[in-house]
């Protein structure tokens, strides 16, 4: 690693994709304010972005490659959504930027009616080389409307990979591998973790798609966690660890499709699983975990599988509810107790 | 209509709960909402509420006793009110059923519908159940460690450290496949027994020289002469026990799974062999009759389970058995515990033999060989060996049995 010091998630963001037009021209980005300023004469003249958009992951890139290349749309997340499907299917590599999932419902249409079905409706003939970036996450206080997390929505369509990467490390390699990828592409970010710095190499590197990760091995209990729910199963793991089990953390990475052998593997070992994801359960990665799990692995379960999510209610605003909402360290031990308790030494 | 006061549930895991104190006394006026009695669970402690508005009827379970959740612990009603009959029963005498499961008739009927439910499945994991049928483990009887009192894969492998370190038995691990109904039951049976009991069975003769010549000498006097098999030997030897068992009260008891009860009533339980394996129907409250309401008893309990119309409640709830291989010319062997009872007497053939009297004469005497197989986990060889000698007591000493 040639860098000496970490960095942000942002930055790192930021960085992939300045690597990715660097490498390869066809790559562009689109949505709202990802530069900002192009009105206004003195930015204009002096060839600057004002803000890099709404947190400023992009901060740099006009100045760079242009506006021919990071273009600034009008609020209409349908229009330039479209815009990417037809320009991803004709030859280009777009890289549009959807501010906050919880719009995705203004642009959906483009991704789930059209741009999911092209490759298959053409006989293989077309390919769809998008990467749709995206938003997700409670924790920020943000409100109901800028805090959801869709991931699980999106992935749920045919044709539509969706990735919800963890570590800087992760987020570099997966989008670099995103845009190489000839399929849309959900690239999910969580907000909070913009600021969550971390050792990541300057070279050009990719992640694997589709693959989950051992964050730590583990012999009695095997805890999924998506996002940055691993650091909460972390924690758990942690605190196991002072009772004597040893739990194994996953970290998905990938929610679309996910990890199958990884998971079905280490609950072969350990007979136990707890998920934990921070999207509501219903209908949703967990709930689809839990019964692959079931299916799958069903003479290996020593104890029921444990979803713990969010409630199915939409993200609340006040700070304390906000967190309430979260699964939590200490809700997962409490709420996982059935599954653990026979892990523990009998107590005399 | 009186109102039950139940036992609340109070954690997921209880099964059962103490009363502590009763603050309140049978006769006792109550308002609805008003502190009856304290219980306690292996957690917490609990005021039970009145249910209702009026009188404390009846108290079925007295301070300092365990009673299973949702069962009655007492009645309120109007004042003199009549409680249902089967329901007091019960409570009063209910000792956890033996050998055949048979649906509990008792408790009032949704309450014990759902406990029946809920107790009846066994609760395992998918992997504990799959490492238990590897290796034929009987995984009935095992009590679980996991959450909601699953049976886990800790559990099986336990059970089967425990098998490993067992003596030899492993032959008969799977009373299974290719056996009727019944005798499944008792390959079951008789399997749990030895392998959850610690038995040991002691054995001596008794002298019923003077018991015959009784026998004998009441036949002859008694006009009509007894038709009910009042002075048979067996209702004669019931008899003695009921009388032995009453004066030993730690001996009329049930243990399981770690609990060990002693129950009031002496439920005694004959066993009659069939074509097809054997029976065990029990007289309930066999210390309250009469020899000849004994010998009426023990002859329409033995007909039915030869005629094979015993119903659940026959052969349910026995506190001590008896047993007899004297037919078939046995003199001793070793009974086995008909759990969770503690306590069988075998019975062997009585013998014609000649001892010297306590003047040194050779004289006859009628010699019956006993062999009492008892639980040692619960009660010790003296103990054992004393409670055998009262039954020889009042053989020896048949006025002892009319009195």
């Amino acid at each position: 690693m040639s860098r000496k010091s970490n960095i942000t998630f942002m930055q790192v963001i930021n960085e992939a994709l300045d690597q990715a037009m660097a490498k390869d021209d066809r790559v562009f980005l689109m949505g709202e304010d990802l530069a900002g300023g192009a009105t206004v004469k003195h930015l204009a003249e002096a060839n600057q972005d004002a803000w890099g958009g709404v947190f400023g992951v992009t901060k740099g890139l006009m100045p760079k490659y242009g506006r021919q290349r990071v273009i600034d749309t009008p609020i209409s997340e349908m229009s330039y959504m479209g815009a990417a499907v037809g320009a991803a299917v004709t030859g280009l590599r777009p890289v549009p930027e959807l501010m906050f999932n919880d719009f995705i419902g203004y642009c959906l249409d483009t991704i789930l009616a059209q741009g999911s079905k092209m490759r298959y409706m053409f006989g293989g003939k077309a390919s769809m080389p998008l990467t749709v970036r995206t938003t997700h996450g409670a924790g920020a206080n943000a409100a109901a409307q800028h805090s959801g997390s869709y991931y699980g929505l999106l992935g749920a369509i045919p044709g539509v990979k969706v990735v919800v990467p963890t570590t800087p490390y992760d987020a570099k390699g997966l989008l670099l591998a995103a845009i190489e990828d000839n399929n849309i592409v959900v690239f999910s970010e969580d907000k909070t973790l913009y600021g969550v710095k971390g050792p990541v190499p300057e070279e050009y590197y990719t992640v694997p798609i589709g693959k989950a990760q051992i964050k730590r091995a583990g012999t009695d209990l095997t805890i999924v966690a998506i996002g940055k729910m691993v650091f909460v199963a972390q924690a758990v793991a942690d605190q196991l660890a002072k009772e004597g089990v040893e739990a194994e953390v996953i970290d998905l990475v990938t929610v679309a499709p996910w990890d199958q052998a990884t998971v079905l593997q280490s609950v072969q070992k350990t007979g136990r699983l707890i998920i934990i994801d921070e999207a509501q359960p219903h209908n949703n990665t967990a709930t689809d975990i839990a019964a692959v799990v079931a299916d799958q692995a069903f003479d290996y379960l020593d104890g029921p599988v444990k979803r713990i999510t969010a409630p199915n209610t939409p993200v609340p605003f006040a700070t304390n509810l906000e967190q309430l909402y979260l699964p939590s360290a200490q809700s997962v031990l409490t709420e996982a107790q059935e599954i653990i308790t026979d892990l523990k030494p009998i107590k005399a | 209509m009186a109102t039950e006061i139940l036992i609340p549930k109070l954690g997921l895991t209880m099964t059962e709960g103490t009363v502590d104190v009763w603050d309140k006394a049978v006769g006792d006026q109550v308002a609805s909402g008003e502190l009856l009695c304290t219980i306690s669970s292996e957690k917490l402690t609990y005021d039970v509420e009145a249910p209702a508005a009026g009188y404390l009827l009846k108290i079925c379970v007295a301070e300092g006793e365990d009673a299973p959740v949702k069962a009655p612990i007492g009645f309120i009603g109007a004042e003199n009110e009549a409680i249902p009959e089967t329901t007091a029963a019960t409570t009063e005498a209910a000792p956890p059923a033996t050998a055949a499961p048979a649906p509990e008739q008792t408790i009032a009927q949704s309450q014990s519908e759902a406990a029946v439910a809920a107790t009846s499945r066994i609760l395992i994991t998918p992997l504990a159940r799959k490492i238990a049928a590897d290796h034929q483990l009987d995984y009935a009887q095992l009590k679980g460690t996991g959450g909601n009192q699953r049976i886990t894969k800790r559990d099986i492998l336990a059970a089967l450290a425990q098998k490993d370190l067992a003596p030899a038995e492993t032959p008969a691990a799977a009373p299974a496949a290719g056996l009727s109904g019944m005798r499944q039951q008792i390959a079951r049976h008789m399997l749990t027994s030895l392998q959850t009991t610690a038995q040991l069975t002691l054995q001596r003769k008794v002298d019923l020289t003077a018991l015959l010549a009784f026998k004998a000498d009441l036949k002859a006097k008694i006009t009509p002469p007894p038709a009910d098999g009042q002075l048979s030997l067996t209702t004669l030897l019931a008899r003695a026990v009921c009388l032995a068992l009453q004066a030993t009260p730690e001996m009329n008891a049930n243990y399981q799974d770690g609990q060990y009860t002693k129950i009031a009533d002496v439920n005694l339980g004959i066993a009659v062999g069939l074509d097809n394996g054997l029976i065990v129907p029990v007289i309930q409250k066999a210390q309250t009759m009469t020899l000849t309401q004994l010998g009426q008893q023990l002859k329409a309990k033995i007909a039915a389970a030869q005629n094979g119309t015993l119903t659940a409640a026959d052969y349910h709830g026995g506190t001590f058995t008896i047993t007899n291989l004297g037919h078939e010319n046995i003199e001793y062997f070793t009974p086995v515990l008909n759990t969770p009872e503690i306590g069988i007497l075998g019975v062997g053939a009585l013998a014609q033999t000649l001892k010297l009297s306590e003047n040194n004469d050779v004289v006859a005497a009628s010699e019956l060989p006993l062999s009492f197989t008892f639980d040692h986990q619960i009660i010790d060889g003296q103990q054992a060996a004393q409670f055998l000698d009262r039954i020889a007591v009042n053989l020896q000493n048949p006025y002892q049995l009319i009195l």
